[in-house]
């Protein structure tokens, strides 16, 4: 299982990559929406799992493009947002993202998600 | 170091590049650049500041950059008017952040009032507009913010074959065991529930899949679950996008109450109709056999009827979850008679004649836990879940559950990639001794080699200019720009400037200069005194500036450029300059001069770097009781750098700091003094001039002067200075012209000029211990040590013979 986590945060990506990667995925960074559309690009994802205030690309459109080139249609993109309010959640949702995760998270939970929209 | 603790590392690196980033954009939006990207890039840098903050319980500085955050979500949108007010209070805001972030790291309390009048004003500014304001991060959002990783065994994922084993609800096997636990106290086995899940159009969009739907609910008990397929239109009339399939879930022997079951669908909430209804034991069980009844025939049926030409879909039967039910055992029966694999396509595509028929009949599937049974049960939700699919496809005939393979290559998503600063390090140490063993060889590189071996000359120096590139690249990747120390001056020129009372711009030039990032670090402290002398002693109050002419404002101005091998740092200020009576009188004062010598004017300003040196007369709260000019002095003279000041009275002072541009290898000039080595470093040599044509004079003390030019220049005869005899006839020697620092030259005797080459530098406090005189060592290419001259310490300056 490969996961893509997106977000310009080098600590997010880190904590990211340590649950992740200690429950038995495999981490792609990217730092933005444009890197991860690259990474998608050219490699096989199983879960994106993405932040959304980001520069160059944000989280939002970022699903919105993901959707948009039809290929990744199946994929589950999961938002990972600070916002206790609903206001970006639904934003994602609206994009097309599959679920989301409130920052911070907790390790267990962000597994749980994981397996909750992945195969 | 622990895992936490590493993460922690991360975020405040990450602090110092978003408060700098920070800094840059507080700057322009100062100067009057209200361009919206800048608003949404102080708004991100905040936001991702809180982000990590809220990961490892900084509350305080969550709460305040949440606040913030709010002010500049309002000022991004519109809501609230960035006026000037607004941007001042933004920058000191951010200056609170970096405050909270600093406090943050050392783990200090800063105090229950700090930031709380900024916090309240961002409130008031924000009130105006709050009805739509989020809840901002409660103690709630916080109660479970601390990281603990987990470990997940392998063994324990979804994948294995039995529902039972994988943890799928939230908090995974603890409340697997609670549940078991709850289920023997409680004798609650009989009550369940009834779910009628449909999923809608916008579900399968968001890449949302009911079967994952469904074998997350399965795991909160046994379940039935029956798939509706009574709104399947004919062939004819079917939609590939269209959605025909829902389904009734029946749970028995849970445990579980609404709110597990409505989480369960947390995220297709509003994607799709949900009726859930309690049941109690007798429904459940009765449940049951209904679902049995219907299995019969229609299992038996679509296996048969879709084993044509079928392929089967690896994922969904590899992982394919199953739940308890005696329903299927007919139809697999049924089905292991036909000798034929269990197989499913999408309808859609395949639009095979049958169909039609098969949908009407596809009733009800039952699942089953039993081990001989799960294939057919995994083809039983796979089915399910193919009549439904369609609706998610854009694409129906390549649609599949398989991601497509991206065989196109597109640019490289990375232009950069982040590598630990100790890699590096090891490279540029390996460089370093490549460089010393290339030297070696051409020092071993005498006449008859070079006649007799051509080939090998030739790849010797090949080898040369290979090594030179490879140094310069990988001294290329230590390079950073000095942005990250300059970005730290504008808020300590507002807090001067608030402080003093003086109005004081600062500008910056050069911040994408390039310079070792060791050199780099130890940049700040000296800059940073720098700065402050100029703001305090350099810029005139108002009063003063206005009586003289000059504008209210006073300009320091900060710069780097490079310049051949050295980068250049200067400090400018427009302001009153060095009073150099007063700094005469007070090094006369203190003893840092003998009362009777006469100093340049140059030397008198650069007395400003002695130590023990203050001209202000109070001890000011800014720069200190004077130990800030030698700390600048010494701080640049350990790496390898100097100090130069320059003033006008009047209008001004401008300091310059030379910092070599790497500090891992020297160009140096390799001389001997009495048999042994040394070596000078290349940059603070003027000339070399031969004993026999030098004109020295002597001073009524005895030391010795070079007359150069007309200019009389102070001897040190290194063999004497290091106690050696000089073996070498005085006729024969050689002087070595150097300028240090303060452009005051010094002329050193040796013995004999070896040439020129580069060393890399060995600390001498690391490995032996400081020597006056000796700046470090180096080892040669035939395995010598040799001591590298510290020029600037060597010259017996009147201020170092009067202190000693």
């Amino acid at each position: 299982m490969r996961v893509l986590t997106v977000d310009d945060s080098r600590t997010i990506l880190a904590m990211l990559k340590h649950t992740l990667t200690d429950a038995g995925y495999e981490v792609l960074q990217a730092e933005n929406g444009q890197q991860g559309l690259d990474m998608l690009g050219q490699e096989n994802v199983d879960v994106v799992i993405t932040d959304v205030n980001m520069p160059v690309m944000d989280g939002i459109e970022f699903i919105r493009q993901v959707r948009a080139g039809g290929q990744h249609h199946n994929l589950p993109i999961l938002i990972l947002t600070t916002e206790t309010s609903q206001e970006k959640r639904d934003l994602g949702r609206a994009a097309g993202g599959t679920g989301w995760i409130v920052k911070p998270f907790d390790p267990d939970k962000l597994v749980s998600v994981i397996r909750k929209v992945s195969h | 170091m622990s895992d936490l603790d590493e993460f922690k590392a991360t975020y405040f690196d990450e602090c110092s590049e978003l408060l700098g980033e920070l800094e840059e954009q507080f700057a322009a939006i100062e100067e009057g650049d209200r361009e919206s990207d800048r608003m949404h890039a102080v708004f991100r840098a905040i936001h991702s500041i809180k982000g990590g903050a809220g990961a490892f319980g900084f509350q305080r500085l969550v709460e305040f950059a949440h606040s913030f955050e709010t002010l500049l979500d309002y000022v991004r949108d519109g809501r609230v008017e960035l006026s000037d007010d607004v941007v001042a209070l933004c920058i000191r805001a951010n200056d609170i952040v970096a405050d909270f972030v600093a406090a943050a790291r050392v783990e200090e309390d800063l105090g229950a009032d700090f930031g709380a009048e900024e916090k309240a004003q961002f409130e008031a500014l924000c009130n105006g507009d709050a009805e739509d304001e989020d809840d901002g991060p409660t103690q709630e959002d916080f109660d479970e913010i601390e990281f603990t990783p987990v470990m997940v065994d392998l063994e324990d994922e979804p994948a294995s074959d039995s529902f039972d084993e994988a943890p799928l609800s939230d908090g995974a096997a603890a409340d697997l065991a609670e549940i078991a636990l709850e289920t023997d106290k409680v004798d609650d086995a009989a009550r369940g529930w009834r779910v009628e899940f449909t999923p809608l159009p916008a579900l399968y969009e968001r890449a949302n899949d009911p079967l994952l739907l469904l074998r997350e609910l399965a795991g909160l008990g046994t379940s039935t679950i029956e798939a509706r397929l009574t709104e399947l239109p004919l062939l004819h009339d079917f939609e590939p996008f269209g959605v025909y399939c829902s389904w009734v879930i029946t749970l028995t022997d849970t445990s579980a109450s609404e709110a597990d079951i409505r989480e369960v669908f947390e995220f297709v909430e509003g994607d799709c109709e949900i009726a859930i209804a309690a049941i109690d034991g007798s429904a459940a069980a009765a449940s049951a056999p209904v679902a049995e009844a219907e299995e019969e025939t229609s299992f038996a049926d679509l296996a048969a009827s879709l084993n044509a030409g079928a392929e089967m879909d690896e994922d969904a039967i590899s992982e394919e979850p199953v739940s308890e039910d005696q329903a299927v055992e007919e139809a697999s029966a049924a089905n292991k008679s036909d000798g034929e694999p269990v197989a499913e396509d999408k309808p859609a595509a395949k639009s095979q004649p049958s169909f039609a028929d098969l949908a009407g009949e596809l009733g009800v599937t039952g699942l089953d836990a039993g081990d001989e049974d799960e294939d057919a049960a995994d083809a039983a939700i796979a089915k399910t879940e193919a009549a439904a699919k369609p609706a998610a496809a854009p694409a129906p005939a390549a649609a599949g559950y398989t991601k497509p393979a991206a065989t196109e290559t597109r640019k490289p998503a990375m232009q950069s990639i982040r590598v630990d600063l100790d890699k590096v390090d090891r490279v540029v140490n390996m460089v370093g001794e490549l460089v010393i063993t290339q030297s070696m060889l051409n020092q071993q590189m005498d006449d008859t080699l070079r006649d007799k071996y051509q080939e090998l000359v030739r790849g010797i120096e090949v080898l040369a200019q290979t090594t030179r590139g490879l140094q310069d690249s990988v001294m290329a990747i230590r390079a950073q720009p000095v942005k990250s120390v300059f970005s730290r001056m504008p808020r300590l020129v507002r807090e001067l400037s608030a402080k003093t009372g003086k109005k004081i711009r600062l500008e910056m030039v050069g911040e994408n200069t390039e310079i070792d990032k060791t050199v780099i670090e130890q940049l700040s402290d000296p800059l940073t005194h720098m700065i402050r002398n100029s703001a305090d002693h350099g810029i005139e109050t108002i009063e003063k500036r206005t009586d003289k002419g000059k504008p209210e404002t006073g300009v320091i101005k900060l710069s780097a450029e490079q310049a051949g091998g050295s980068i250049l740092i200067v400090v400018e200020d427009d302001g009153a300059g060095i009073n150099r009576e007063r700094v005469l009188e007070i090094a006369r004062e203190r003893g840092v001069v003998p009362p009777d010598t006469q100093l340049t004017e140059d030397q008198i300003d650069n007395l400003i770097f002695a130590p023990g040196f203050s001209t202000a007369s109070e001890v000011s709260d800014i720069s200190g009781r004077g130990v800030g000019m030698d700390v600048v002095l010494s701080n640049i003279k350990k790496i390898g750098g100097s100090v130069n000041v320059k003033s006008r009275p009047g209008f001004g002072t401008r300091m310059t700091l030379r910092l070599p541009l790497t500090l891992a290898v020297l160009d140096v000039m390799l001389v001997k003094v009495a048999d042994c080595h040394y070596v000078i470093p290349l940059s603070s040599i003027v000339e070399t001039i031969q004993t026999s044509r030098s004109d020295f004079g002597s001073v009524p003390s005895g030391s010795r002067l070079l007359k150069v030019r007309g200019e009389y220049v102070q001897v040190v005869d290194l063999a004497d200075r290091f106690d050696m005899n000089s073996i070498t006839d005085d006729e024969h020697r050689f002087v070595v012209l150097c300028e240090a620092e303060g452009g005051v030259k010094v002329a050193l005797i040796v013995d004999d000029i070896v040439g020129q080459q580069q060393v890399v530098i060995k600390s001498l406090e690391e490995n032996y211990e400081s020597i006056d005189g000796i700046a470090g060592g180096t080892i040669l290419g035939d395995g010598s040590v040799a001591l590298i001259v510290d020029v600037q310490g060597i010259k017996a300056s009147p201020t170092r013979q009067n202190a000693a």
